[in-house]
């Protein structure tokens, strides 16, 4: 949606959740005056419905939908997140200059620090037993970087690497 | 199958290894800052012990010098306490039987706050000592010291 679509949205009556609780029959959706969101915040009672509030979006099926995909994906804390901050990759930039280097990254999961480390690696080994993962992991990683990694679905024991080809190896949680 | 040594294996000597481990205290629940309850993190920290002495008997016996050492928290995010109480269910962690009902009411966001542990340790050369311009002796918790761009050695 464009930027001057939501601006003009942002000047609508806001959603808002009235009532205690999802098994609350009094409980409702309505539109408010903005000025009260603060404390309709306060009483909001799910993510998806605090995240509707917050965005102060005027209620249409539409826009609800629309609001809550995009509150989902833009809003870490509506989802199971791990390391929302970013503190492995910066503990991570803290301890090594990756700049140029050839990583081998031993249980990658999900590439959760891969993008991090690729970001200033020569060339990264990234592998993990968990196929699925590694799938994921490939889907996430900015296909600016496709070129400097290789995923492989593979443990530890089974993966072929060769003797004394990397600089540096990253252990998450893997060892 | 020695996985740490293996891993090794495939760097050069005066190659760099980043080990990240989970390290006690236990990890705390929080709602909107406030504490709720720990998490029982033993089963998890022996995982994490284990792997910790394998390095260690690497910098005993002389392959593997400890550079740096990083203590940092990390935090995830949970949408609501059920989603945290399943998550634990199926983890090496367990919440306390009579912590469980009062986390699983949770029906907003909920944080968990680890601490966590990483070591920067270089392979030793057989050659030569570690390099002082790259690490050199050991500077403990929380060093920002970087690693030299490229081992001499690797070019």
């Amino acid at each position: 949606m464009r930027p001057d679509v939501w601006m003009a949205m942002d000047a609508a009556p806001v959603a808002m959740w009235s009532g205690g609780g999802p098994h609350d029959d009094k409980s409702s959706w309505a539109l408010r005056p903005r000025d009260s969101r603060n404390a309709e915040e306060a009483t909001a009672v799910t993510p998806v419905q605090q995240a509707l509030a917050r965005l102060q979006r005027p209620v249409t099926s539409r826009n609800l939908r629309l609001i809550s995909e995009r509150s989902v994906n833009e809003n870490p804390w509506m989802k199971r997140t791990l390391d929302p901050g970013g503190a492995h990759i910066a503990a991570l930039r803290r301890l090594a200059d990756f700049g140029g280097l050839r990583v081998l990254e031993m249980g990658c999961g999900e590439g959760r620090l891969t993008a991090g480390i690729a970001a200033e690696a020569g060339h990264v080994l990234s592998f993990d037993p968990d196929a699925e993962s590694i799938s994921e992991a490939q889907r996430s990683l900015p296909a600016e970087l496709a070129e400097r990694v290789v995923f492989r679905a593979a443990s530890a024991q089974e993966i072929e690497i060769e003797r004394g080809a990397f600089d540096l190896v990253v252990f998450s949680w893997s060892l | 199958m020695d996985v740490l040594g293996r891993m090794l294996e495939a760097l050069h000597p005066g190659g760099v290894v980043l080990d990240l481990q989970v390290i006690r205290p236990n990890p705390r629940v929080e709602v909107d800052g406030r504490v709720v309850c720990e998490i029982d993190g033993e089963p998890l920290f022996r995982w994490a012990d284990a792997a910790t002495a394998a390095v260690d008997a690497r910098i005993a016996a002389g392959d593997l010098v400890e550079e740096a050492v990083d203590d940092h928290d990390m935090r995830k995010h949970y949408p609501n306490g059920a989603d945290l109480v399943d998550d634990v269910a199926g983890s090496k962690r367990r919440l306390l039987e009579s912590d469980v009902p009062r986390v699983r009411a949770i029906e907003g966001q909920v944080v968990v706050h680890e601490r966590c542990r990483l070591r920067r340790l270089r392979l030793v050369d057989g050659d030569r000592e570690a390099s002082p311009a790259s690490g050199g002796p050991l500077d403990r918790r929380g060093s920002t010291r970087a690693v030299s761009r490229r081992h001499p050695s690797s070019s």
